[in-house]
Order: structure tokens, then C-alpha cells, then sequence
């Protein structure tokens, strides 16, 4: 018997993204209307990760190593509410307790808007959503060279931003996001096809075929980020660093914990406040 | 606080936020005490089959030995055709599992092929494969003196390499995976060179199919799995609907060893001949050098002078290995998929545990 997997293409992802993006950016332009026009962002990073990974669908190990990620942002800030949008892709290379190695790749799409619920002083407290469309492709070669491993989850949920402004020139901020409702997509506990890698489409199509709905509690996720933004003239330093803990467990487990430090540019696009 | 005090704060809370995913090992120490079930099985100990239970205990050491075949998943020993030692390293539910044993497959097309062959197909193997069937070699002149003996003992001369071969046949999943195969250069002519290769034994099967109508598993279903009790399998197929004569058989370890024991008996099962004597002795006998100097192979077996031994031989360390001297098969299962020059077991590495098992029966 065969049980090849057709692999079709994916336009329902793309779709999606450029849905979000255009959304986005027709939001953001109208909240520049009402309101006034007070800025449109664009940042650009570099992230460097201490990444650990736990694929029991293939073996209990612990893989951990380091990784690096690139952040692509734009965002749009309002008097009381901010939109944004943001590109992650990042990879790491990890090893398990016998030193053999594997990858997990990372391409993320984040669609984050909040407003402003609470100020008091130099302190606000901003409430809102994230929308995160994330596939962890693992290639865990040592260990099965013939399939590929993943989670591909695509999450909403909200997000809660505390940020404080009263360091001269300089914002310190706390931002917890957690999307915990939406789709995912995994390998199925027993594969009878040999080779399924072999083209870099299928690091897109496989995750993203036959997603299922999860929440709370087979899926949790959270994303903790500390960060500060020192001002410049038109454009500003970030320093932050994030926890990001993703788990899902059906068929079996999958769970990943990146500590990561990200340093990013932010252009103001515009006038300034 | 102080500007250090802040900054301890800091990293402390960073560390007891960033904390460690759990570690596991992959294997946990199981009984190796077989359990009795309904499966045709007579169980019995090393013990009762004469074998030393020091050497025996020494194997088990060995097998759940931290720094060796770390990718193990199962061990079996069948001494005078009874189950004396069998273990579980990851989860004793892989007993009712039928496990992906990779080139082992190999093997098991040779036994159906000596069946194919009982059966009035292919009587001459030194046929060539082109007067068997002649419209697929119309356009490969270089490869009409390949014969079915070249086939079976890897040197057809096709140069298309394992990893290719596999990628290639479900990736691109041509309509004619035979045409696809002959459309390879070769690396030397046909017979001269012993070259391992997933597209030889490949062929063979495509060939059983054309041939007979018959895949490699509807043969097996027919004439062998029934006869020895093998009742819960998966055997994949090409785009074509031909069995892959070179991988994917899943078996239970249980029914590996059935198969290692018919095997040792000459292709007999309880007094009934189910595989022709003469082929199990030509297909386990010497029939070509290697590229492992202590190692030969016969019709998709590797015999193993040492120990006077044959055994089935699977990437990543699967294993029916046979001591037809001490009435003894050992079989070994591992996860299927892994790099054999980093985590797998290939076959002198797993020599020392069969040697020693073997040691254990005087």
C-alpha cells in the first residue's frame, strides 16, 4: 500500500497574510485620519536565542542550542492605541544529549493591536489582541532523516502591554502575549512514506495540511518580552529580550522554550509627535 | 536598590523564567522475560534452552549499554524455536507495533521471490532482464545484459544512488518507476561490480509484478504470511502499484522472528514447506564479496563467516540475525530513520551482542 500525501500548494496561507497585512494598513490609515497622523514605524533586528526543544513524537530528548532570528516590523501609533504588524523568521541549530544535531526553522507572522486602557503618570497599560500565524519546521536529521517534524500554529489571543516612560529618553516596557485559540497542524503518529522532504515547499505545505482547532489545555503558549527603547532624534534603539514557551500535546508532545535577546533599529517614518 | 542590585534582580528573574525543558532518556530498562500470549509463540528461558544466563545477562547489559545502540528499540532472542528473551527498551507497546525495519525488507523479497520462483517464474537467473521484458530496455542498450542474478546480488551496474533512489520514486512519483531506473547512467557494466543499491532488489519486484500480475505482496500474502502467522503488516508500494522490493515492510518483532525461524528451518514451517529448501540455501550462501571486508551476501542476505551465521540487515539497526549452528535467531529493531554514521547501528556494531548471545548457547 502507498499513502503518498498530495502536496498542493498553499494559497489559503498567503492569502492570509496578505489579508492581514491589507487590513492592517487600511486600519492604520484610517486611524491616521481620525486621529491624527502620529507615526508609522518600520524596525528591522537581529535576535539571538537560547532555544530548547522537546519532540516526543520522535524522541524524549531535550535538544537545546543557540539560534538567530531576523524581526521585519511595521507599526503605526496612535494617541490611545497602536497597530502593527511583524516578520520573524529565525533559525537554530540544537543538539540532543548525545550531541547529535537537528534545525528547527521558524517563520512567523504577527498581527498585534492594542489601546491604551490605563495611564497614570509615566505608566500605561495597553490592552488588545495578537493574531500569530508561527510553523516550527524541525529537521531533526539525526534521528529521522526521512520525515519532517513540526507544529505549525496559528493563534489569537490577548496581549497586555505595560510600559513606563518616565527614563529620560528611554521607554521601559513589559509585554505578555498570550494566543492560545486558533489552528495547528502536526505530523500524523505513524507515517508510512519513507521520504517526504526533498523540496523546500513542503516545509510550507505539510505543517499547514489538515489543521485542526486547538485551545486550553492541549495547546498553551505565551510570549513574555522585557524590553527598553531608547529615543533618538527620528528613530529608536530596542533592546528586549523575550520568553516564548509554545507546547501542544497531541499526537505527542511537542514543546519549545526560547530565551531570546533581540536588538532592533525602529525608523519613524513621518513627523514626529 | 542599588544599579547591581537591580541588575542581580534582573538575571535571577530571567533565570527562573527562561528554566529547562525536561531531558529523557530514550530508553528505559525493561524485563526481557517474554510474556505468554496467543500468538503461536511456545515460550520458554535461556535457562531451560541450555544458555549461559551470565553471557545472557551481560547481553542485556550490553544492549541497554547508554553508549551503544542508543536507537534500539527491541530485542528478541528464539532459541530451539522457542521466545526465550525478549525486551522492550522504549515501551513495551512496541511488541504490537509493526516497525518500518528498512532494508530487512530486502530479505523478505528474497523468500518471496524463491516462492515466485516454486511457482514456475523466473527458472534461469541468469536470464536478462531484457529478454523478460524487452519493451522497458528498448532504450538502455548499456543495461541489456543485466540478468536477474546481477539484480540479486547488487550488480546490475545502475549507478542511482539510495538516498536519490528513495527521494526520487515518492517525490517525483514517476508513472514508470522501471523506465525512471533504466534512464540511470551505469557506474560499470552490468555484473561487474558489487554496488548496495535500493534500485536493484526495486526492479526485481517491478519485474515479479509485470511478470505474474502479481505484486511481491500479494505473493507474500498468498504463499507466505498466512503459513508462518503473520497477520498485521504494511508493505508500501511504488507509484506503479509495485511492491519496493528494497524498503518498507512493517513487521511486529514478533513476526521477525518468525521469519528469522523459518529461515533457520530450512523454509519450513510446522513440517509444511512454505519456501523451497534449495532457494534458502543458494539465497543465504556466498554469492558476492562486499564492500565490508568480513561480510558477504547471498540473494539479499549477508552471511556472516565468523559465526557461520546469515542475517537480514535494515538501516538504522534492524536485524534477523540466524546462527543456524547454535538453532538460534536474535532479532533487533530500531528506529528506522536515523543517520547510521552518528546514531544507527550498522552491522559490526551490532556483531558484539550477537556474538555474545551466540557465546551464551553451547
Amino acid at each position: 500500500m502507498t499513502k503518498r500525501y498530495p502536496v498542493r500548494s498553499a494559497p489559503l496561507w498567503l492569502i492570509i497574510i496578505f489579508m492581514v497585512f491589507t487590513q492592517a494598513g487600511a486600519a492604520a490609515e484610517r486611524a491616521a485620519s481620525e486621529e491624527g497622523f502620529n507615526g508609522h514605524h518600520f524596525s528591522y533586528g537581529i535576535s539571538l536565542c537560547h532555544d530548547q526543544a522537546r519532540e516526543d513524537l520522535l524522541v524524549p530528548f531535550r535538544w537545546a542550542g543557540v539560534g538567530v532570528g531576523i524581526p521585519v516590523a511595521w507599526s503605526f501609533v496612535g494617541e490611545t492605541w497602536t497597530l502593527g504588524t511583524e516578520l520573524r523568521l529565525a533559525v537554530s541549530y540544537l543538539e540532543e544529549r548525545y550531541g547529535n544535531g537537528g534545525f528547527i526553522a521558524t517563520p512567523e507572522f504577527l498581527f498585534e493591536c492594542s489601546g491604551r486602557i490605563w495611564e497614570r503618570g509615566p505608566l500605561d497599560f495597553e490592552l488588545g489582541a495578537v493574531l500569530r500565524f508561527r510553523i516550527n519546521d524541525e529537521e531533526l536529521f539525526s534521528w529521522d532523516d526521512a520525515h519532517l517534524y513540526y507544529l505549525a500554529s496559528h493563534m489569537i489571543g490577548p496581549e497586555a502591554v505595560l510600559e513606563w516612560d518616565r527614563l529620560n529618553k528611554s521607554i521601559l516596557y513589559l509585554r505578555l502575549g498570550l494566543p492560545f485559540i486558533g489552528f495547528v497542524g502536526r505530523p500524523e503518529e505513524k507515517r508510512f512514506v519513507k521520504q517526504e522532504l526533498g523540496s523546500v515547499g513542503v516545509y510550507f505545505t505539510e505543517p499547514n495540511r489538515n489543521l485542526e482547532f486547538a485551545t486550553l489545555p492541549d495547546y498553551t503558549s505565551f510570549e513574555l518580552a522585557i524590553g527598553i527603547t531608547r529615543l533618538l532624534r527620528r528613530s529608536a534603539l530596542k533592546l528586549e529580550y523575550v520568553l516564548d514557551y509554545e507546547r501542544y500535546s497531541e499526537p505527542i508532545p511537542f514543546t519549545r522554550l526560547t530565551n531570546s535577546m533581540m536588538f532592533s533599529h525602529d525608523i519613524r517614518l513621518g513627523r514626529q509627535k | 536598590m542599588n544599579p547591581s542590585a537591580r541588575i542581580s534582580v534582573v538575571i535571577s528573574l530571567i533565570s527562573i523564567l527562561s528554566g529547562c525543558l525536561l531531558d529523557d532518556s530514550f530508553r528505559h530498562r525493561n524485563t526481557y522475560v517474554p510474556e505468554q500470549l496467543e500468538d503461536g509463540w511456545e515460550i520458554s528461558s535461556p535457562m531451560a534452552e541450555g544458555m549461559d544466563e551470565t553471557l545472557m545477562a551481560e547481553a542485556y547489559e550490553l544492549f541497554y549499554d547508554e553508549a551503544r545502540y542508543y536507537n534500539a528499540l527491541a530485542l528478541l532472542v528464539v532459541r530451539n524455536g522457542k521466545l526465550v528473551f525478549e525486551t522492550y527498551s522504549r515501551s513495551p507497546e512496541d511488541r504490537e507495533c509493526p516497525h518500518h525495519v528498512q532494508s530487512v525488507t530486502k530479505s523478505v523479497s528474497s523468500l518471496v521471490f524463491g516462492i515466485v520462483r516454486e511457482a514456475g517464474y523466473f527458472p534461469d537467473l541468469d536470464t536478462t532482464c531484457a529478454s523478460i521484458l524487452p519493451e522497458k530496455f528498448s532504450g538502455s542498450p548499456d543495461k541489456s545484459g543485466i540478468t536477474l542474478r546481477h539484480l540479486l546480488t547488487m550488480r546490475s551496474g545502475i549507478a542511482f544512488d539510495n538516498d536519490d533512489f528513495s527521494v526520487e520514486l515518492h517525490i517525483k512519483a514517476p508513472s514508470d518507476p522501471v523506465a525512471y531506473i533504466l534512464d540511470k547512467p551505469m557506474y560499470a557494466g552490468p555484473g561487474e561490480k558489487y554496488y548496495y543499491r535500493d534500485c536493484d532488489p526495486h526492479l526485481l519486484s517491478a519485474f515479479v509484478h509485470h511478470v505474474t500480475g502479481q505484486t511481491l505482496e500479494q505473493w507474500a500474502v498468498l504463499h507466505l504470511f498466512p503459513e508462518i502467522g503473520i497477520t498485521d503488516y504494511v508493505w508500501l508500494e511504488d507509484p506503479a502499484g509495485s511492491t519496493t522490493g528494497a524498503y518498507g515492510i512493517y513487521l511486529k518483532p514478533r513476526d521477525l522472528a518468525r521469519v528469522g525461524q523459518l529461515v533457520l528451518q530450512g523454509g519450513t514451517w510446522h513440517g509444511v514447506e512454505v519456501i523451497p529448501s534449495g532457494w534458502i540455501k543458494d539465497s543465504t550462501a556466498f554469492q558476492t564479496e562486499t564492500d565490508l571486508s568480513d561480510y558477504y551476501y547471498g540473494y539479499y542476505w549477508w552471511t556472516v563467516p565468523e559465526l557461520g551465521a546469515v542475517t537480514a540487515w535494515g538501516h538504522g539497526g534492524n536485524f534477523i540475525f540466524i546462527v543456524p549452528a547454535t538453532n538460534l535467531v536474535i532479532v533487533m529493531v530500531s528506529l528506522p530513520d536515523v543517520d547510521d554514521d552518528t546514531v544507527g547501528t550498522i552491522l559490526p556494531e551490532f556483531i558484539p551482542l550477537a556474538r555474545l548471545i551466540n557465546e551464551a548457547c553451547p
